[in-house]
């Protein structure tokens, strides 16, 4: 099966192209909040790097996040439009997910996911060797994740996020898995039936005003 | 590309996610508008991240929906027309990288289009089962009245550098105003409609507003001392109930708006000697706009011409007809559009306080 894979939730934005759960090609950029003017010539770059067309890709899989909101907004549009313009299945992998993915299975332990959430706080998501949630997604407090990692359990931490700030803990690093990337989305996507909506996992923070009273009497 | 194809158009730009699909002589086989209403109706305004979210959740099946109702396929599409700007930035990514989306699957060209310009010449739709409107021909005089924008065109013709901004609001937009005396009234949201309502069984001589941005010879709206001054007046005397002192205040506020807008209007095509004036935005869905336009133009002897209130409000059959001129030409903005929150169209108001220089005309 070939897989394009997009992953925008955060400042990183990648695509890839994969085949039987093997990267074909991958462009990556990190340019921030340029992923809607980014995606296209990634894309082109991608395809043409691997020698395919657009008709032999089987299915698109797309980051969910969480992660930044329009980021995830702007990689699940896209990914729907290239969907339905070739007409094959759409799927989502949780960016968390696809970080864990990337942890080869020598490294022991569960893979704990981090993200920067902004405002003082980190996406947060656990998964076990064989890719099973332990933790779903969240966003936690800097200094609140401390109480969430495992006493009595081998454990990495996966991501930039906290790589230089936090020594104490063991850390997992590579190119792919610093911040989410498309290849590992694309592999995920392979067997994913999750549907493409973003996963928030915060709400949108609209504060409903206090509105004076309708002076119209139901009729 | 030739004229007898189908344009698909996307427009996302605030809080309707729409689709249609148009050929690009105005033909409308299908149009598609998902209104966000309900979900900012509680916060009294759009809240911009609703927004973008809700349009995510509804670009595909509005997308699939236009289609199918045009009984066309992706393949029967020659052309996509996307809105790219002016608008809030969230809501339009969501239209644009679905429109690029498919259009790097399909190669089919694509082209971001203003919103602006949308409006200006959705004149020129002509929607199944509505009455033909003779199309005006160029130069007309264009007012768009909407939540977003208020102001005043030269329109020449299709293209964006054949549209010149003779003057705009410098504060709020006209349905601003709407949305924000209907707020302060206890009204909800949107503001238009129910105002419009109760307008019609007002006096609009029951209380003394005065007119906003008077000078004759200024092109240019304010409308934001109007709304001052009917929060004074409910300061004053009360946020009234339901009774007749309502309405009235309603038919007050609405006469000045309505009558600054036509009188405006009228002005401008006289000193540009142009004889047609058309209207667009979502304000031109108000009755009392579209009748004093229509009477004030029969006296004047100015043609005045008044889509169909589907091609007023936020659509995307304009955004379609606006693309597809640019489409028929070749042109294409593959993997190159950028949104904005600003229309390229030339600007001549500026928004905002402060002493303007005076300028000659």
């Amino acid at each position: 099966m070939r897989v394009l894979g997009i992953e925008t939730s955060s400042p990183q934005g990648s695509v890839a192209l994969v085949e039987d759960g093997a990267r074909v090609s991958a462009r990556t950029h990190r340019q921030t909040g340029a992923h809607a003017e980014a995606l296209v010539g990634l894309l082109d770059q991608a395809l043409a790097d691997a020698g395919w067309t657009r008709a032999q890709i089987d299915r698109v899989a797309v980051g969910v996040g969480p992660g930044s909101f329009t980021g995830l907004r702007v990689g699940i549009a896209f990914a729907r439009g290239i969907a339905m313009g070739i007409d094959v299945p759409l799927c989502g992998v949780g960016s968390l997910e696809a970080m864990a993915r990337a942890v080869p299975p020598e490294v022991v332990g569960q893979r704990w996911s981090m993200v920067d959430a902004r405002r003082a706080e980190l996406f947060v998501g656990a998964y076990s060797v064989d890719g099973r949630e332990i933790l779903a997604p969240r966003a936690v407090r800097t200094g609140g994740v401390e109480s969430l990692l495992p006493k009595d359990e081998d454990f990495v931490v996966v991501g930039e996020a906290l790589a230089e700030a936090e020594t104490r803990w063991p850390t997992h690093r590579s190119p792919t898995s610093d911040l989410p990337h498309a290849l590992w989305t694309g592999i995920a996507g392979a067997s994913s039936n999750r549907s493409a909506d973003p996963a928030y996992v915060r709400e949108a923070d609209a504060i409903v005003p206090v509105l004076p009273p309708s002076p119209l009497m139901e009729r | 590309m030739d004229s007898n194809v189908a344009i698909l158009g996307i427009e996302t730009s605030c809080d309707e996610t729409a689709a249609a699909v148009v050929t690009p002589d105005g033909k409308v086989l299908s149009d598609v508008v998902h209104s966000q209403v309900e979900v900012h109706a509680r916060y009294g305004g759009v809240v911009p991240e609703l927004a973008s979210r809700d349009h995510l959740n509804n670009i595909q099946p509005v997308i699939e929906t236009a289609l199918s109702r045009a009984n066309a396929k992706l393949a029967d599409i020659a052309g996509i027309a996307v809105t790219s700007r002016p608008g809030l930035t969230g809501a339009l990514l969501v239209g644009v990288q679905a429109a690029q989306g498919l259009a790097w699957a399909t190669r089919l060209p694509i082209v971001g289009v203003d919103h602006l310009l949308g409006h200006l010449l959705a004149v020129f739709l002509e929607h199944p089962g509505s009455v033909a409107i003779d199309p005006p021909a160029f130069p007309y005089v264009g007012l768009l009245a909407s939540g977003g924008h208020t102001a005043l065109y030269r329109v020449s013709g299709t293209d964006p550098s054949e549209i010149e901004e003779l003057g705009a609001t410098r504060d709020d937009a006209a349905g601003e105003a709407y949305d924000k005396i209907a707020k302060l009234l206890g009204l909800g949201y949107p503001g238009g409609p129910v105002i419009d309502r109760l307008a019609r069984d007002g006096d609009a001589k029951a209380i003394e507003l005065t007119k906003p941005m008077p000078r004759r010879d200024s092109f240019e709206f304010s409308f934001s001392g109007l709304k001052t001054q009917v929060a004074r007046w409910v300061e004053t005397n009360g946020r009234p109930g339901d009774e007749q002192v309502l309405r009235d205040l309603c038919a007050a506020f609405q006469r000045r708006v309505v009558e600054t807008l036509v009188e405006k209007s009228i002005r401008a095509a006289r000193k540009h000697d142009i004889s047609t004036i058309v209207l667009g935005g979502g304000v031109a869905a108000n009755s009392e706009l579209r009748e004093r336009a229509t009477a004030e133009g029969a006296r004047k002897a100015i043609r005045v011409v008044i889509p169909p209130i589907a091609s007023c409000t936020d659509n995307a059959a304009m955004i379609a007809y606006a693309g597809a001129q640019r489409l028929l030409r070749g042109e294409t903005d593959w993997g190159r559009i950028e949104t904005s929150p600003r229309t390229a169209l030339p600007r001549r108001t500026r928004k905002g306080r402060g002493r303007r220089p005076e300028r000659a005309r």
